[in-house]
């Protein structure tokens, strides 16, 4: 198990030494030169104090020439050295910083080619969150393990000087400091161990205390809490919460308190051995310089030794997310669909045979054994109370899901081979939830950079925004949001319908979807956009949902839905004349109004 | 404010929240600072008794005392730590507590008033995004200890020379000035590319909401978000690149200035060596000990400097919260005068409100009169002022002209808490709490029992709900941030948020769009249960779909923030009104009925 876990980290270590040596190969030529650099200014500055104290124990009043030469010399190799390291340092951040948003860069446009049924997936989700750790932040993941390699290298080369030069004096010394590192390490190893053990418990505790700070201070809560004299209940959990996240970090303290105990052991056998050592050699005879160099040569490997394996658990831990990032780029997310789908000239046939659909790994079928036919140019409209599997048989009909069981038809060919862009490309869809996005106007209608901007102009004419459009300050290149550009246009609700309604007519797919596109919008603007249907359905097979049934009863087929199940189905007068479930809903909606026809 | 009295409120939240932090922080400083000093002393005595007489008892004692200091202040900062580590965690968090107790606490209409929400959004960042409080609390333990070393080697210092001392700071001025510089331009720097990663941060979150996945495949948009990502990232990529060649040359330069001070101060300790020019002549201990105060008391005040730096940045971050925990809210007086037993009329008298901050008025001179009893429902277009209406009966706001009484009297004369106990509300926008489902209901209320509520959540159809649910009552809302959390759908917590307002059982009902996210079987069967819900209590039931006119009494049609018309559904039917038009528009479909 363990040797397996360390071929991991070979592996994703040389991973990620490949795609850096790809994306930048500058980074290899200054890690070297960095590495020189560092473990040369290093040694001057333990050399120094030795330097200068032979020369001037045994010196006289007249050799201060010399005395003044070799601070001189000193200082500006150091000083050079720590000049270029840093400056090297610097740089190789800014590089490896790039690379890292390029990593980022991939994964995203990833993303957005998997097949969309990965989209609806919380495994998938938490699969990704995983992955794109790794390449979010500038102290983590990626960027961490290469920065953290790269300062490795250059300590790792200075230490094994350093051993060279300490152990060539007392092999006992290097012993000793070996001896309290490995102490050190083992008693972090246990609190960090430790603190794994509590990780889950902290994370639940900062989300609770996220949550009572959101809510205490969220204005949109504003109002109940007034209402409802909440605020007293509020505090009282939240303060709860905070005394028992307290204790946790408290308990960990004291284990790394008391484990600490261990290293204090281990620092004072060191530091035993190192001065006994070197007090007996200067008894037989070491210069005070010597002493005095060793002693700091000591303090400085030790110190190395100390950010070594620091940087190696760093790596070891940060590596892991690296690993996942990997992992999820080498993954294919994408099904290769050979077939071509065939554009088909003019509005399609679409037939439904046998199709059903589950969420992979679950049992409950959302529907199943729906057959359906809509002929070419006809406008079919689904209804039917929420959850019964409406916007799931949009999307399986659309191909974002494939069918589990069945297949959907179009022009009598089933659709399941078919490259998905190419499906797609038939469709014309407009959902409840519209999508504006910070561009500008035409840009959200075209929704491609190099788009015919007149086209876009004869839409918006079309759909009626023409005036709304002239009262923009930028008219067509009016930036929307003000998100991205500080003049950006919130347009209200009705527009935004109207924009959607223009992008489906953009696209002049020979099938219309539209999935409750009115629900959000008051009377006035939901019959103002209902004009517009028309156009958007002449010549074109259409498929329709809403729950307002005054607005699909112009629908040439109603297809009434419930439980996963086509209950019904008929033009509306058919329907109305069976007596049955639409007939219900139907005269449950417009009661108040017939009712009230009656009474006029 | 000035950043001392930021500061100043700083210390004093510390003091509160935990004295024994501040306490145990002077403690520590001052054990680190000494056993760094007398560690150094005595490697002094060590070295020159070693190149010395070389007395055995000499050199033992020596080198067992700086062993024994070094493992003693080991032990000693360690414990120190551990309590520190905790406490500190406690006093962050107690500081944001406060905060939600203030915004809690304050009137309602500074809750939508942009000065206040900026002030608080600012103060909330700060410690979120930048974890001001935490850093704070570390940036003043490093200055603590920075001085108490660099008195501590002072004292050192001042036996070789206190002259050379002076001239020590003024070096180390220095480096705090290159520092400071530097960190201007850093800010600089991050101000520039706050909007950039603000932008980029837009399009890399579209790629990835999920909201927006089928929109991307069903247009192909790939392409299109691919292109402005790359593009905010070449310009992050190349900000950062610019940035850190700037880094590296000041960190060089650092570097630079700070080898010229080693190397004078090595050149002057030396000298002191084999010359008494500038006093008698030292040994082999004291260039050590002198060489090593010098270096870390240069390193000292750097440090010391660059911290205080820092500090005065952290107190800019901390400026909004400590701001916002000082700000005199405008109290909104409300008289104490008692609330009536029974509501027999609710009068607004030509009241007009606008949201502090706006030019134009939400609601202007609008006037009617509501008996006890009575079932009435609000219509109007969004934005026409529905929901303002009820926040001004509510009194979260006060009108600005006008008068809203109860039985005669202003409802600001009356004593607040008094006032709200007679109204339950199920506002649009209602929040249901990460608490139990039945600390939900029963609120600041006393424990009720399960046969109490019994007939309650029949009513609602919260029963079925319940039983689904583990834990029934007792299970928490909230999965997002509760592991033992459950998920209700928009429909379930619309029942709840009614249940909580028929469990108030209050003089005046109020519902605010409560259908919105009922499909429409739920939505009729709403209606039909609504006259058994609310048992003869005045009721006023908002909504933009025309049918809840019907089972109402009569109806109020708000049209641009005034009060259009006033009357039965039947009367309103006959004039030529916007409500008329309004049903209309929704009947017409319906009404060619064959």
């Amino acid at each position: 198990m363990k040797r397996k876990g360390r071929i991991t980290v070979f592996k994703t270590g040389t991973k990620l030494a490949h795609v850096v040596w790809r994306k930048n190969k500058s980074i290899f030529a200054i890690a070297f030169f960095y590495m020189a650099a560092f473990a040369m200014g290093a040694l001057l500055g333990i050399l120094t104090p030795k330097m200068i104290l032979d020369q001037v124990m045994n010196m006289h009043q007249e050799d201060i020439r010399k005395f003044l030469l070799l601070a001189g010399i000193l200082f500006a190799g150091t000083a050079l050295c720590e000049y270029i390291s840093n400056d090297l340092s610097c740089r190789m951040q800014g590089k490896v910083t790039s690379v890292r948003l390029e990593c980022l860069n991939d994964l995203l446009y990833k993303l957005m080619r998997c097949d969309y049924r990965y989209m609806e997936d919380a495994s998938f989700w938490n699969t990704h969150q995983r992955a794109i750790a790794a390449p979010t932040g500038g102290e983590t993941g990626i960027e961490f393990v290469v920065k953290e390699s790269f300062f490795l290298l250059a300590e790792a080369a200075l230490t094994i000087l350093l051993v060279c030069m300490v152990g060539r004096q007392n092999f006992w010394i290097v012993l000793a400091v070996f001896c309290h590192i490995a102490g050190s390490l083992f008693v972090s190893g246990k609190v960090q161990k430790y603190q794994n053990s509590r990780a889950a418990e902290i994370g639940s505790k900062v989300r609770h205390l996220d949550y009572y700070k959101k809510t205490s201070e969220n204005f949109q809560y504003g109002k109940d809490i007034r209402l409802y004299r909440l605020k007293d209940r509020i505090l009282y959990h939240f303060k709860s919460e905070i005394v028992s996240y307290e204790g946790i970090i408290g308990a960990i303290a004291r284990k790394k308190f008391l484990f600490g105990l261990v290293s204090m052991v281990t620092m004072l056998l060191s530091d035993c051995v190192t001065y006994g050592a070197l007090i007996l050699s200067a008894l037989r005879g070491m210069s005070a310089a010597n002493f005095v160099m060793y002693l700091s040569t000591v303090t400085v490997l030790s110190s190395m030794l100390k950010s070594v394996s620091g940087r190696i658990s760093g790596i070891v831990k940060e590596g892991a997310a690296v690993k996942d990032y990997f992992a999820f780029m080498d993954t294919d997310f994408q099904e290769a669909k050979e077939i071509r789908a065939e554009v088909p000239e003019g509005a399609p046939e679409i037939t439904l045979e046998n199709l059903g659909f589950r969420y992979p790994n679950t049992d409950r079928y959302i529907f199943r054994n729906i057959n359906l036919k809509i002929k070419p140019g006809e406008s079919i409209a689904l209804v039917g109370p929420n959850g019964a599997g409406k916007t799931t048989l949009i999307k399986v009909l659309t191909g974002l899901f494939d069918p589990a069981e069945g297949c959907v038809k179009i022009n009598g060919k089933p659709t399941e081979g078919w490259e998905k862009a190419s499906l797609y490309r038939m469709f014309s869809a407009v959902f409840q939830e519209i999508q504006i996005l910070a561009f500008p106007l035409w840009i959200n209608v075209a929704l491609d950079e190099k788009g015919s901007r007149q086209r876009v102009e004869e839409i918006l004419e079309l759909v009626g925004l023409t005036e709304a459009v002239s009262g923009l300050p930028k008219g067509l290149d009016q930036p929307l949001l003000p998100v991205i550009e500080d003049d950006g246009v919130q347009l209200s609700g009705g527009e935004a319908q109207k924009v959607a309604i223009a992008r489906a007519l953009y696209k002049g797919g020979s099938i219309v979807i539209l999935d409750e596109p009115t629900a959000a919008l008051d009377p006035l603007a939901e019959a103002e956009i209902y004009e517009h249907f028309h156009q958007l359905t002449e010549g074109k097979t259409s498929v329709y949902i809403s729950h307002r049934l005054a607005s699909t009863r112009f629908c040439d087929k109603i297809a009434y839905f419930d439980g996963g199940c086509l209950k019904e189905y008929g033009t509306h007068s058919e329907l109305m004349e069976l007596h049955g479930l639409y007939y219900a809903m139907y005269r449950e909606q417009s009661k108040y109004y017939q009712e009230d026809k009656e009474e006029l | 404010m000035r950043k001392i009295k930021v500061l100043w409120w700083f210390l004093r939240n510390i003091w509160r929240f935990s004295p024994g932090y501040v306490l145990l922080l002077l403690l520590k400083t001052v054990t680190n600072s000494l056993s760094l000093i007398l560690s150094s002393v005595w490697v002094k005595y060590l070295l020159d008794e070693l190149f010395g007489r070389q007395r055995w008892k000499y050199l033992l004692a020596c080198g067992l005392l700086i062993v024994l200091t070094n493992s003693l202040a080991f032990l000693l900062e360690r414990l120190f730590g551990r309590y520190l580590e905790q406490k500190k965690v406690y006093v962050n968090e107690m500081i944001q507590y406060t905060l939600g107790s203030k915004v809690m606490g304050d009137p309602y209409a500074n809750l939508e008033s942009a000065s206040y929400l900026d002030l608080k959004e600012n103060a909330v960042f700060a410690v979120k995004n930048q974890d001001a409080i935490v850093a704070a609390l570390g940036g003043i333990e490093r200055i603590l200890q920075n001085i108490v070393i660099l008195l501590g080697l002072s004292v050192v210092l001042s036996f070789l020379n206190p002259v050379i001392l002076l001239l020590f700071l003024l070096m180390a001025a220095a480096n705090i000035l290159c520092y400071l510089l530097f960190l201007r331009k850093q800010l600089a720097f991050m101000r520039g590319i706050i909007p950039l990663n603000r932008k980029y941060g837009y399009y890399a979150g579209c790629c990835m909401d999920v909201a927006l996945q089928k929109d991307i495949r069903l247009f192909a948009m790939e392409d299109l978000l691919n292109h402005e990502v790359s593009r905010y990232n070449q310009g992050i990529k190349e900000g950062f690149g610019r940035f850190y060649r700037e880094q590296g040359r000041f960190l060089g330069i650092q570097s630079l200035v700070f080898n010229l001070q080693k190397y004078l101060a090595y050149g002057y300790v030396g000298f002191r060596v084999f010359s008494d020019a500038f006093g008698p002549s030292i040994g082999v201990g004291s260039f050590s000990l002198y060489s090593n105060a010098i270096m870390r008391f240069i390193k000292g005040a750097t440090d010391l400097g660059e911290a205080a730096v820092e500090m005065q940045q952290l107190l800019e971050y901390l400026e909004p919260f400590a701001g916002f925990m000082m700000m005199e809210v405008q109290e909104q007086e409300g008289g104490t005068d008692r609330v009536p037993e029974k509501i027999t009329n609710i009068r607004f008298d030509h009241v007009s409100f606008r949201y502090p901050g706006q030019e134009t008025y939400a609601i202007k001179d609008a006037s009617f009169e509501i008996f006890q009893g009575e079932k009435i429902s609000v219509v109007g277009l969004n934005g026409a002022g529905k929901s303002t209406l009820v926040k001004l009966l509510c009194r979260l706001y006060r009108p600005a002209e006008g008068v809203i009484s109860i039985n005669g009297k202003d409802i600001w004369e009356m004593d607040e808490e008094q006032y709200r106990d007679k109204i339950a509300c199920v506002f649009q926008d209602y929040a249901l709490f990460a608490f139990s489902v039945k600390e939900n209901i029963v609120c600041n209320g006393r424990d009720a029992s399960q046969e109490e509520l019994a007939p309650l959540l029949e009513e609602t159809d919260l029963q079925e709900v319940l039983a689904r649910l583990p834990g029934g009552m007792d299970a928490r809302l909230g999965k997002e941030y509760f592991e033992d959390g459950v998920d209700l759908s928009g429909g379930e917590k619309q029942k709840l948020a009614i249940a909580r307002a028929l469990y108030k059982n209050a003089e005046l009902l109020i519902l605010d769009e409560p259908s919105s996210a009922l499909d429409p079987l739920a939505e009729a069967r709403l209606y039909e249960q609504f006259d058994g819900m609310s048992r003869g209590k005045t009721v006023l039931y908002v909504s933009h779909r025309m049918t809840s006119s019907l089972f109402c009494d009569r109806v109020l049609v708000i049209g641009h923030g005034t009060v259009e018309d006033f009357d039965t559904h039947a009367n309103l039917m006959q004039k030529e009104g916007s409500y008329r038009k309004l049903y209309q528009a929704q009947a017409q479909y319906y009404r060619n009925e064959t």
